[in-house]
Order: structure tokens, then C-alpha cells, then sequence
């Protein structure tokens, strides 16, 4: 047997002992110990705070990485100071090796690997790896010379967690464009809102609450009345806002006609002044008004009104689905007399303002057969008060002037209030950071202030990432528009993949997922290729050096699918599983080969460790001492002897 | 296993264990148990159909008619509340309105009024105004429940309430909203049961999806497209009002030839009309859900407990041989167990909570026969006869927790080599370990009953040992091919993610006590503690990631429940370990051992 007491004085200088402290067994257990309880603490955390968080503050973070890197030399020095090994050492050397050989293995893949996303719809060609965890501002704008559009990407990570209020990350500044982080929240949520504009323009808003009977609010929506006025519906109940371009129409659609005409009345409004006429008795003639500052003619009544040819409307039948009337209106001050509509249906639809040019009489058309619609109708009268209708029963009911606040009864099922008037509504996007906790979380994506400085314009401006309307904007600066885009950062693949088609195979019964697959052209110009090939679940595809894995799929609005797939690049890979095949080996080695003459056979390591314990240290053969010192029948741990009981 | 001589045996010893099905003589439920019926995702025979709606609904084998007092098994009882359900007669007239979460028929009948839907959580019985005692609810109590909402404190119709809960479900309820939401959703699954809208009998043809036909869309005529040109449906749906009226009538000869005419009649149209499963593998399961293997196993293991156990105490040989000849048996009914589950799910039955406990009860098993046959200790034997009996007596009876039924697969566990391997040799690890407390804990018991017997303390340790050097190869290995897994699955051989991160955890804790032994800071005593403590990081990996951590990617195996007993299971583990180790200490054994081996 080859004994350690043999070895030369050199080891005993204090880097030795260093050296041999630092692999010792005693020094191992401990790091096992704290790697276990760290490890522990991870779990816990992950499950409180997330996935990424646990990432970012624990396995990504470099104190890890140094108790990872500290149980490397710990293996190291204790398969070092076990030289020379002899063969009983085999299964300690080969699995102590296998796990050194792992390491190496996990930081080629940490430093070198590449982890991505590919995401297409049905038809899409993708030609790039997203990569999740790296955020991409870029800016884009065009050389004022040769009008090229030059691009510049600020790349950057912004962690798992809402940035603390101080925290600002400059990007620094490239091609004239210098940007900076300035605020980021990791999951936002963004909120559009109607403030009042304190230019003027803008149309009037209105915020109403829908209200239960116990008077508690289970909705609120804006109203927003721009040209034709705004209409939604909740439900099948119908809500509108109208601005009423005249006065004297207030009283026109807070009290329309009752027990009409068949083809209906027509209100003209004028100067102040309604005026209601039978169409069907008045049709094709011409009426004054405002005591013969205008005429008025009705030049025909469509019962079923479409779009014909030249501007002209047609009648589909006699059927009363869409009354229209076609007006003129002329004034004896004008030469061209003007060419105005009325529908039954839609109040608020005419020429006024298409052509440039208003009519000066404002017309309203009630129809008999226009049964209103169950619903809440707002109007703003040109002084600025609030008014309301409701169409109950096929009726519309008059509910006056409406106060802020004030409920309006509807139906014996809900009220509503009005919340809020805005005489000139301006749209107002903020973002928030989403609580943890929150459903919306798990999906929403990022959103940061971004301040940016080109040629001495500094502009700040909120962008959430990947965002189709919030994810870009346009910044004019002294040297031309600024685009600006927030995203995922990106790799080149080097060929493309086009996705034809996605598919989704179901249990029998259509209960629950049985397969994924993606079927997708890969094309690789370099090598001449162009084939169809599968990807499914458990089955991915190599190309080069990347593996394309199905990870999963999102179903889009038009009806196709989109499929997710996750992108890998391991160049560990093979040492990883070297060194894996190295551990298991080993410890089976360890523990079930036994290795008899040279090397020593159990009784004779027993005897020469107890010859040891009189003579030096116990350091150097530490794990023999104590097992010697345990047991005077001399048993080993490594399970080599074998003594029958019982 | 020859099946009277098995009822034998098992009558003779158990008499708890005679569970033959169903008490009506003369009504013959046989042919029905057989019949092929399409549920979640698979085809099943109707017997497993019937017995997984028992259990979830009131978690019974058997019912009880409320008038005539004659006790149903599973198929019977599902049938006769399809028989007597009141809706039939509209029904057949081609009303079939949904059954929402009222009955659509007016009337409520008996079944309405059994207490048919088990609420277990004491929190749900209180909201309910049930007594703490009370287990059962009506159908009829439950639509009729009026409940005082949790948070605004208003008086509401339970199942309005609950309709309202469950519209933030993906936000994640509290556990008492969930478990409402679970008793509503029986109530609602009562409801289709009877009406015949779950028990799917005839493949559609043609239908992409392999959608089968219900008896409430047969009756109803809503044929999903599906012409008759061969009039079968008709046929169909005549044999199966002749049925009804022949249950009705109580007729036991009408009644049994109406049936075998309806069930050839569907036996015969099935494999024309589209995917209709075979026989031979439905009477597998029939068989399956009969002989109840594990149970079995359970019985076995457990007698042999005792025997071998006596025979350390007297050294009695015969008593050794047949403990060791009931532990091969039990083993044996295990394996065939597992035969069956494979057949019939064509899959490594190694996908769910329940399977993986079952699983470690045969590794614990097999460990065990191993290591008896080559070391002849009785110890060994006597510890893997515990830990297996334990582990499928809790495998057999608490299905809430551990869900015994067959489902279909998530498409990432599906055809998987390196998922079966890596599932496999990580729970065999575990079954190591649990092999190791077992040992451990009798080591304990030595100490406490102060047996000073070096030679029998020596012995166990060593056992103990081995157990511990299996355990941890199969983790390591196991661990390392769920890292070949996820590479093959994800492209990431390792991701931190928690299930893998508290395997690892297990396989350090393990490795710390195996080195610790070699530095001497762990002894005899400190083994046997050790590795019972150490078990705990097991129960972490194994069910606390999955219920209690509740978070990664290995979601797909989560579920709920059981956490009381588990958590008072290892309280009570480590109560033993504290006062063995104590009174060890007490007495001074360690101490003495110490300064003999300082000196």
C-alpha cells in the first residue's frame, strides 16, 4: 500500500496546509450542508417572489456562482491530496472527477450557450432567436443626406424587479443619440385615460358608472362625443354620448313625436326654432323657414336606404329598414343650393362638415317603425349641460338635465351615474407597476421611462416592451423624427424557418392536449436547403448549431395559430453528460467493486489503520481514523466487509 | 393469482376485504360493467366510470337506496340514478335542455334527497351550516343552500355565490372558495351524471376529435350530425327505454335480456361507427378495478410484518417463512398490479402522485427481498414490510389525495424514454431511503429499549448504510437523467427548477451524512437518527414541491391536499428520533463510546 506518510516535507508549508484544509472531508460536509440550506431558501423564495427572481438574485448571482466555484476546489483538493490514488481510489477519483468535469461543463453553457425564443404565426417566416432575458432599445432614423434609415441598439438587462426610485441606467450615447433608463417597472400595466386638454380642442367626454340597485358600482366606461358621437354596448343595453348642435334639439329627442305620420316627421331646426313636419303630406315640397331666410324641400323619402352609384343613395324596397330622406336647402343669399340626408336610424349622420360646409338648418327624422333601442342616450346641448333619454319599452323616456353624481334610473335592475364631464377630453396613457400577486402578471410585459437626448432635444417618454401601440414612438428632434422601439434583443439564425401550419391533437372527446406539433420549411441558402420538417413535443429539430424545442402555442383572432419555440445552443452539452456518466459510474464503483491485493484488501487497510493511530496526525486519513475509532469490529463504511447476523 | 382460492385466503383472514360487487341477485350488472364507454380523454369500461364517479362525488364504493334499503355497487348505483332519473320521459319528447345548475325536471326525486356529495373540508361544513360532523349533503340542499358570502356578509344562494367565485379562478382562490368551487362542480357533475350527459356510449363517424355520442344527446336527438341511415341510433334508443321501463317495472328477467340486447346492439355498431376500444382490454380493467391488487399487496405486506417481526422475537422459523412467503406474495400482487395498469393505460405507471407511492412500495419491497436474501437479517425484512404497508395503505385510502384513476398523459410526458427512466430510478431512490428510515427507525427502537446488543446495532447500521449507498446512486443517476430529460424536452439540461433543486437538495443532505460518517462526526446513533431525518428532504421533493411549494415547471404532477397528514406524520418521526436520541444520550452510551475512541 502507497502511504501518505511518505511524501516529501514540501507539502507541509502553509500553502499546503491550505491546500489540505480546503479539501477536507470536514470542509466538504459543511459546504453540502450550506449548499443545501441556500438551495432550500431558493425554493421558498421562488415560490413567494417568481421564477426570475429566484434567478437573478440566486442561481444567476455571482455569490452563487463562488459556493458553486468553492465546492470545485474543494473537489479538487481532496481528489489532489488523495495522489497518488492506487486502485482502490478508482471510484472516488472517477466520480469526484465526473462532478468537476459537470461544472465545466455547466459554465461553457452559462458563458457561451445561447437560450431563445422563436415565435411565428401560420405563414411566418422567422429568421432570428429572441432573446427573453436582454431588453433592446433601438433607435431608427433617417440620414438626412442619403435619407438611408441608420438604426442604433442599446441592449441592456433590467433584472427581475421594479427599479427602486433612484435607480437610472444610462445607455450612453451612439450616433448623436445618447438614451437613459430612467424609471422601469418589470410587469406594467398601462392605463388610457381622458383628461381635460387645456388647449381646447378635443371633443366632450363623459365617464358614467353602471350602478346595481344597492347603488354599488360594478362598471365604468368614457363616452367620448367626437363627430358622430360615440355608442357602445354593455350587454344588449346600448349607451351614447351626442354633442347637439343646436339648442332646440334637446326638446326634439328628449320629447319626440308621439302617434306619427307612416313615413314619419321631419324636426327642422333653425335659429333657435323647431319646426316638425308630416314627411308623407310634404313631400316634394319646398318649405320656408325662419320667415324665408331658408327653404327646405324634400326631394325624396327611401324607404330601405343603400349606397347607390354617384353619390346616390337607393331604395332596397318598401320595407322601412333604413328610412332616409333626401334633402335641398336653399337660401335666397346663395346661388348652389346644399344637399343634405336624414336617417331615421342614425341621427347624426349627414353631410354636415363632409363637403366643408354645414347646413345651416339642422334636421332630425323620426320614423314609426325606428323602435329604440333598450338603452342610456347622453346629450350635450351647446350651452354644455348634460341631458338624458332612455329607450324603455320601444319608449323613450325624458330624464332632463343630468347632474354629476345623480343616478338615472334605467330598469329595476341597475342605475346609472354620471362620474364625470369633460368639455374637451385629451387621451392620457399612464403606466403602473402590477402588484406581485396580481393574475395580469404573469404575462404582462415591461415598461420603462426612456429619456433620450439627440442634437439638444431631451425628450422623456414611456414605452412598454413589445407592446403593438405603446411599444414605439416617433420623437422629433432638431435632426429629423427619432423612432424609437422597445423589444426583446435578438440573435441571427443564420437560415429561416417558415411556420405551415400548427397542430393541436386532443384526447379522444376533445378533453385535454395529447400533441403539439409545428410543422415548418426550414431554408437554408448555405447548404441548399429547403425541406419541410416536424417539430413536436419530445421531438425537436437540429439545425447547425441550434435545437428548436415546441414549447407552445397561442391561438390569434384571425383564426390561425401561432406556435412558441424554444430555441437552444449547449456547447457544455457533451461535457455535461461526460461528466455525468463519470459520477454514476463512479459511485457504483465506490460502493460495489471491491478491489482485492495491491490497493489493499479491507483487512488489511483496517490493520493498517490502526498501526496509523498511534503514529501521526489524524488529518491525512481522516475518514480511516474515524471509522477505526467508531467501531472495534473494524467495519467499513464503504460496505467492503461483510458479516452475517442473525 | 387464482382467483377462488385468493377469495379464499383473503374472505378467511379480511373479512373487510370481501368486496364482491352489488347485492341485486337478480339484476345482472355484468354485461354493463363491460360496456365501453368514452370519459376524460380515454375509453373506459362503464365499471370505472361508475366507481371514479362514486368516489368523487361522495367517495364511496357502494350506495345505498334510500327507500328500498338495498345496498348498490358502483355500476349498479350509477345506473339506477340513470334508471330513475325523472327527466327521461320530456327527455325522450326531445326536450333536452342543459341541466345548468338547477334541475331542469321539476320534481326532486330520492336521489335529489340522499346525501350524495361528501364535503370534507370543515370550513366549506361550516359555511353550509352543516355540523362539524356531518359529511354528506344532499343534491337537493345543495341547490337550495343559502350561505352568508365570506366577504361582503350578505345572505346569497350557495351556487350564485359560487358562480361568482368562479369567475376569478385564474386569479387564485383562497381554499375554502376552491373547495367550494369543487362541491359545486360535483353538484353539477350529480346532475349530468343522471341525465345521462356523461356516460358517452357510441363513437360519432367520421368526427375529427373522436367524439363519442352521450345517452342524453342520443335521447334528446341531438345527433351531432350524425345521420341514421341504418336506424341504429333508433335502435338504440328504443332498447334503451325498454331498459328504463323494465328497471322500472323491477322486472329481473326483462330487465336482464332488454340489457344484453342494448349492449350487443352497441357492441356491434361501436366499431363500425368509428374508434371503439376492445374487449379483451375493457375486461382487463373490469378485472383490474376488481381485484384491487394493491390491496392486496397491502394485506399481504402487512401480515407479513407481523409474522416476521414475532419471529425476531422468538425465533420461531416457521413464522419466518411464511412472513417471507406472504412478502413474496405481496410483491407478486404488486407486480401484477402494475402489469394491469400498464396494459391497460399502455404506459410506465410512473405519471402521478399515487402511482409514485405505489411505485416506492414495490422498490421498498424488492429492496427489501434483496437484501433478506443475501444477508438473511430479518430487520431488513421487517422494515420494508412496514414502510410497504404503509405506503399503500395511504395509496389505497385517500383517493382524494392520491387519485388513482387512469388519465390521459400532458403531451410532454408522453413517449418519453428519459422521463420513465429518470421518474423511475429517482422514486426507487426514494424507495431506498424509506428503506434506510425504516431501518433506521427500528435501530431507534433498539436504543429506546435499551438493547446494548453492539452486534445487533452494528448490523442495522450497516443496513442502514446500504440503503443509504443505493438510495443515493439511484438519486444521483435519477437526477442526472432528469437533467438528459429536460435537455431532450426544454434544451436545458438543468434550470434550478424547484422539483430539481430539492432533488439535488435530497441528494446533498444524503451525501453530507454519508461524508460526515467518514470524518466521524456521525455515528451509530447518528446514522439511524440521521436517516430518518434526512427523509424529510425526501417528502420535499417528492410532495412538498408539488403541495406545498406549489410553483416550476413540473406543475403538471400538482394537486392539493393531505398536508395536515403529513406534516403530523414527520412531527411524529421526529418526536421518535428527538426521544430515542435523548434517552440514548441520557444513558450515556454515546458518550462513553466517545472517550473509548478518544483514548
Amino acid at each position: 500500500m502507497v502511504d501518505r506518510f511518505d511524501r516529501p516535507s514540501l507539502w507541509k508549508t502553509a500553502g499546503k496546509e491550505l491546500f489540505l484544509f480546503l479539501g477536507s472531508l470536514k470542509v466538504a460536509v459543511v459546504l453540502l450542508v450550506m449548499l443545501s440550506v441556500v438551495l432550500a431558501w431558493a425554493t421558498v423564495v421562488e415560490s413567494i417572489k417568481g421564477r426570475e427572481y429566484a434567478q437573478w438574485y440566486v442561481y444567476q448571482s455571482r455569490w452563487f456562482s463562488a459556493l458553486l466555484g468553492i465546492l470545485a476546489i474543494n473537489i479538487f483538493a481532496a481528489t489532489v491530496n488523495r495522489f497518488p490514488w492506487g486502485k482502490r481510489r478508482i471510484g472516488f477519483l472517477v466520480t469526484h472527477g465526473g462532478l468537476l468535469v459537470l461544472l465545466a461543463g455547466a459554465i461553457f453553457t452559462y458563458r457561451y450557450g445561447i437560450e431563445g425564443q422563436v415565435g411565428f404565426a401560420e405563414g411566418q417566416t422567422a429568421d432570428r432567436i429572441t432573446l427573453i432575458d436582454r431588453s433592446l432599445l433601438r433607435a431608427t432614423r433617417q440620414d438626412q443626406g442619403t435619407g438611408e434609415s441608420i438604426s442604433t441598439e442599446f441592449v441592456f438587462e433590467p433584472g427581475p424587479v421594479d427599479w427602486p426610485p433612484k435607480k437610472r441606467l444610462s445607455l450612453g450615447e451612439m450616433s448623436g443619440i445618447g438614451l437613459e433608463i430612467v424609471k422601469f417597472y418589470r410587469h406594467a400595466r398601462v392605463e388610457e385615460d381622458w383628461v381635460e386638454d387645456p388647449s381646447g380642442r378635443g371633443s366632450p367626454a363623459l365617464r358614467f358608472e353602471l350602478a346595481g340597485t344597492d347603488g354599488r358600482a360594478f362598471r365604468e366606461e368614457w363616452l367620448v362625443a367626437d363627430q358622430f358621437g360615440s355608442q357602445m354596448f354593455i350587454g344588449p343595453v346600448k349607451f351614447e354620448f351626442q354633442r347637439l348642435p343646436a339648442q332646440s334639439m334637446l326638446d326634439d329627442f328628449l320629447n319626440p313625436p308621439k302617434d306619427m305620420d307612416p313615413d314619419g316627421v321631419l324636426s327642422m331646426h333653425f335659429e333657435g326654432r323647431m319646426e316638425r313636419v308630416a314627411v308623407r303630406e310634404h313631400l316634394g315640397k319646398k318649405m320656408s323657414l325662419g320667415a324665408g331666410k331658408m327653404f327646405v324641400e324634400i326631394v325624396e323619402y327611401l324607404p330601405n336606404a343603400a349606397p347607390g352609384t354617384a353619390g346616390k343613395f337607393i331604395s332596397r324596397g318598401q320595407e322601412p329598414a333604413n328610412p332616409l330622406l333626401e334633402l335641398r336647402v336653399t337660401s335666397p343669399e346663395r346661388d348652389r343650393p346644399i344637399r343634405q340626408i336624414a336617417f331615421a336610424k342614425f341621427p347624426f349622420l349627414n353631410f354636415d362638415g363632409v363637403h366643408g360646409r354645414d347646413c345651416p338648418v339642422k334636421f332630425v327624422y323620426h320614423h314609426p317603425a325606428m323602435t329604440p333601442d333598450f338603452g342610456v342616450e347622453f346629450f350635450q346641448a351647446p350651452d354644455g349641460q348634460i341631458y338624458c333619454r332612455v329607450g324603455l319599452n320601444g319608449r323613450y323616456e325624458s330624464r332632463g338635465a343630468v347632474a354629476k353624481r345623480q343616478p338615472i334610473d334605467v330598469a329595476g335592475q341597475f342605475q346609472v351615474v354620471v362620474a364625470d364631464v369633460l368639455s374637451h377630453a385629451r387621451r392620457e396613457v399612464s403606466f403602473y407597476p402590477l402588484e406581485l400577486g396580481s393574475g395580469e402578471r404573469r404575462a404582462a410585459e415591461p415598461a420603462a421611462l426612456v429619456r433620450l437626448s439627440a442634437g439638444g432635444t431631451t425628450e422623456e417618454f414611456w414605452l412598454q416592451r413589445n407592446h403593438p401601440k405603446f411599444g414605439q414612438t416617433m420623437i422629433q428632434t432638431q435632426q429629423g423624427p427619432i423612432e424609437i422601439r422597445f423589444g426583446n434583443d435578438e440573435l441571427p439564425l443564420g437560415f429561416s424557418l417558415q411556420l405551415i401550419r400548427f397542430q393541436r391533437g386532443l384526447n379522444p372527446g376533445r378533453v385535454g392536449n395529447a400533441s403539439f406539433a409545428s410543422r415548418v420549411r426550414l431554408m437554408d441558402a448555405s447548404r441548399q436547403i429547403d425541406e419541410e420538417r416536424v417539430i413536436s413535443m419530445n421531438k425537436p429539430l437540429t439545425h447547425g448549431r441550434y435545437t428548436f424545442y415546441q414549447s407552445s402555442f397561442q391561438e390569434l383572432e384571425d383564426g390561425r395559430s401561432a406556435s412558441i419555440l424554444s430555441v437552444a445552443y449547449d456547447p457544455g452539452r457533451f461535457l455535461k453528460y461526460f461528466g455525468s456518466i463519470m459520477i454514476c459510474v463512479g459511485i457504483a464503483v465506490m460502493f460495489y467493486v471491491r478491489f482485492v491485493g495491491k490497493g489493499g484488501s479491507v483487512s488489511q487497510r483496517n490493520t493498517q489503520v490502526q498501526s496509523e493511530r498511534g503514529l501521526g496526525p489524524p488529518r491525512q486519513s481522516e475518514e480511516l481514523v474515524a471509522i477505526a475509532s467508531r467501531s472495534g469490529k473494524g467495519h467499513s463504511p464503504t460496505g467492503v466487509d461483510v458479516a452475517r447476523i442473525g | 393469482m387464482h382467483k377462488p382460492i385468493a377469495i379464499a385466503i383473503v374472505s378467511l383472514v379480511f373479512p373487510l376485504a370481501a368486496f364482491a360487487e352489488g347485492s341485486q341477485a337478480s339484476f345482472d350488472w355484468e354485461p354493463w360493467r363491460r360496456l365501453a364507454v368514452q370519459d376524460g380523454g380515454r375509453y373506459k369500461p362503464l365499471d370505472t366510470l361508475a366507481w371514479e364517479t362514486l368516489r368523487t362525488l361522495c367517495n364511496r364504493a357502494s350506495l345505498v337506496d334510500p327507500e328500498s334499503g338495498e345496498k348498490l355497487g358502483a355500476t349498479a348505483a350509477y345506473l339506477t340514478l340513470l334508471f330513475e332519473w325523472p327527466g327521461w320521459d320530456s327527455a325522450a319528447q326531445g326536450d333536452a335542455r342543459p341541466a345548468g345548475l338547477f334541475p331542469s325536471h321539476g320534481s326532486l326525486d330520492k336521489w335529489d334527497k340522499a346525501g350524495l356529495l361528501r364535503v370534507d373540508y370543515l370550513e366549506l361544513r361550516d359555511l353550509l351550516g352543516m355540523s362539524a360532523d356531518q359529511k354528506y349533503l344532499s343534491p337537493a340542499e345543495l341547490s337550495q343552500a343559502t350561505i352568508r358570502d365570506p366577504r361582503s356578509g350578505r345572505e346569497t344562494s350557495f351556487l350564485l355565490w359560487v358562480r361568482k367565485v368562479s369567475r376569478e379562478e385564474d386569479r387564485g382562490l383562497p381554499t375554502l372558495e376552491r373547495k367550494a368551487l369543487e362541491l359545486a362542480g360535483n353538484y353539477a357533475e350529480y346532475l349530468n351524471h343522471r341525465a345521462g350527459k356523461r356516460l358517452a356510449i357510441l363513437p360519432i363517424p367520421g368526427n375529427e376529435h373522436h367524439e363519442w355520442l352521450s345517452v342524453a344527446e342520443l335521447m334528446g336527438g341531438d345527433l351531432k350530425g350524425l345521420d341514421d341511415a341504418q336506424g341504429t341510433l333508433a335502435k338504440v334508443r328504443e332498447q334503451f327505454q325498454k331498459v328504463r321501463a323494465a328497471f322500472l317495472s323491477k322486472s329481473a328477467e326483462a330487465f336482464n335480456a332488454a340489457s344484453s340486447e342494448f349492449i350487443s346492439t352497441l357492441q356491434e355498431a361501436g366499431p363500425k361507427l368509428g374508434v371503439y376500444p376492445s374487449q379483451s382490454k375493457l375486461d382487463l380493467e373490469v378485472a383490474y378495478n376488481h381485484w384491487v391488487p394493491f390491496r392486496f399487496a397491502w394485506i399481504f405486506a402487512m401480515l407479513a410484518f407481523f409474522l416476521v417481526a414475532l419471529s425476531l422475537g422468538t425465533n420461531w422459523k416457521p413464522l419466518y417463512a411464511v412472513g417471507v412467503a406472504l412478502f413474496v406474495l405481496s410483491f407478486a400482487a404488486m407486480l401484477a398490479g402494475f402489469g394491469l395498469r400498464i396494459a391497460i393505460s399502455g404506459r410506465a405507471p410512473v405519471t402521478n402522485m399515487y402511482e409514485s407511492v405505489v411505485y416506492l412500495a414495490l422498490g421498498t419491497a424488492l429492496f427489501g427481498l434483496v437484501f433478506e436474501a443475501i444477508y438473511r437479517s430479518r430487520y431488513i425484512m421487517v422494515a420494508a414490510a412496514a414502510v410497504t404497508t404503509v405506503a399503500l395503505i395511504l395509496a389505497d385510502n385517500s383517493p382524494a389525495i392520491l387519485d388513482p384513476s387512469l388519465k390521459p398523459l400532458q403531451p410532454v410526458l408522453r413517449s418519453n424514454f428519459w422521463l420513465v427512466t429518470h421518474v423511475m430510478s429517482i422514486t426507487l431512490s426514494y424507495a431506498a431511503f424509506a428503506l434506510a428510515l425504516g431501518v433506521g427507525n427500528i435501530t431507534l427502537g433498539y436504543y429506546l429499549a435499551r438493547s446494548r446488543d453492539p452486534n445487533i446495532i452494528a448490523a442495522l447500521t450497516r443496513f442502514t448504510y446500504k440503503a443509504l449507498q443505493v438510495g443515493v446512486l439511484l438519486l444521483a443517476a435519477g437526477t442526472i437523467l432528469g437533467g438528459v430529460w429536460a435537455d431532450y424536452s426544454w434544451g436545458r439540461f438543468w434550470g434550478w427548477d424547484p422539483k430539481e433543486v430539492w432533488a439535488l437538495i435530497a441528494l446533498l443532505g444524503y451525501l453530507a451524512v454519508l461524508h460526515a460518517r467518514y470524518v466521524g462526526w456521525v455515528n451509530e446513533l447518528g446514522l439511524a437518527a440521521l436517516s430518518v431525518v434526512c427523509f424529510a428532504l425526501v417528502i420535499m421533493a417528492w410532495y412538498g414541491v408539488n403541495f406545498v411549494l406549489g410553483a416550476g415547471l413540473h406543475s403538471y404532477g400538482f394537486g392539493g391536499g393531505g398536508q395536515g397528514y403529513v406534516y403530523s406524520a414527520m412531527a411524529i418521526q421526529l418526536l421518535y428520533v428527538a426521544v430515542a436520541v435523548t434517552v440514548a444520550w441520557l444513558r450515556g452510551a454515546h458518550k462513553r463510546q466517545l472517550e473509548e475512541s478518544i483514548a
